[in-house]
């Protein structure tokens, strides 16, 4: 029997544990922990992104605009990541990141990491396939809240 | 990418994965030891956001416990527990799922 905290660390690092060992030995040493206590703006809506950010433990809600008014378009767990704009030509952000709990993340430089994806363009497709998926489920959670508007 | 190293406790395969129970000072944590296929139960490593880097031989992982003791970083039972003999009932060798 697998201890579940095992089954839950997989799932928590989904978005690294299915990198193969010779292109993680090259993305693991731009990693940093990076810890917020609740409450905390992690980054602002137009904010530059330095960092796209993997969530291990806590919760983070993304807010569409920055002041009381702002509405919550995703809440994140962990396993999740966030701040996919660090790794575009653009990295400005298009939510603000707020931790709803304590929260802990492995961050990596956006332009480290870019730089990285340039000299190894097959892990760089592995990495640009799962922030598709990331993408994707911000896209679907944003179509979501705007027919609960409508509605 | 320096950390103190962590006693291999426990060892799974989870899917694609090897994970280990590792014990650093009184705490313990899962890490994932996919970048280091020989390490096992009873070895040291060391890790880095939560992935096993490098295993560090016995002598040298004991070298920097009294280290960190004499520099207060540690306490020493702590380093005793670190470098106890792992016990026959703490050791699970891995299972496949």
């Amino acid at each position: 029997m697998i201890p579940d905290q095992f089954e839950q660390m997989v799932r928590n690092y989904r978005l690294l544990s299915q990198f193969e060992p010779a292109q993680l030995r090259k993305l693991l040493p731009l990693a940093e922990e990076k810890k917020f206590p609740a409450g905390r703006v992690i980054f602002q809506e137009g904010d530059q992104s330095s960092y796209l950010y993997l969530i291990v433990a806590g919760e983070v809600a993304l807010e569409n605009g920055s002041d009381a008014q702002s509405l919550r378009v995703q809440t994140l767990h962990a396993g999740e990541a966030m701040g996919w704009s660090a790794i575009t030509n653009d990295s400005t952000t298009h939510f603000q990141a707020r931790a709803l709990t304590p929260v802990e993340t492995i961050a990596f430089p956006g332009s480290r990491i870019r730089a990285a994806c340039d000299r190894d363009p097959e892990m760089g497709y592995v990495l640009m396939k799962r922030l598709l998926d990331l993408v994707t489920e911000r896209l679907d959670a944003t179509r979501l809240q705007l027919v609960r508007l409508a509605a | 990418m320096t950390s103190i190293p962590g006693k291999i406790l426990e060892e799974y395969t989870v899917r694609r994965n090897r994970l280990a129970l590792v014990q650093f000072a009184d705490t313990t944590r899962p890490i994932f030891l996919d970048l280091v296929p020989d390490a096992h139960v009873g070895d040291y490593v060391r890790t880095h956001v939560g992935f096993a880097t490098e295993i560090v031989p016995e002598k040298k992982a004991r070298l920097e416990y009294d280290q960190l003791a004499k520099n207060g970083g540690m306490k020493s039972a702590e380093v005793d527990l670190l470098v106890a003999e792992t016990q026959p009932d703490a050791v699970r060798r891995t299972k496949q799922r």
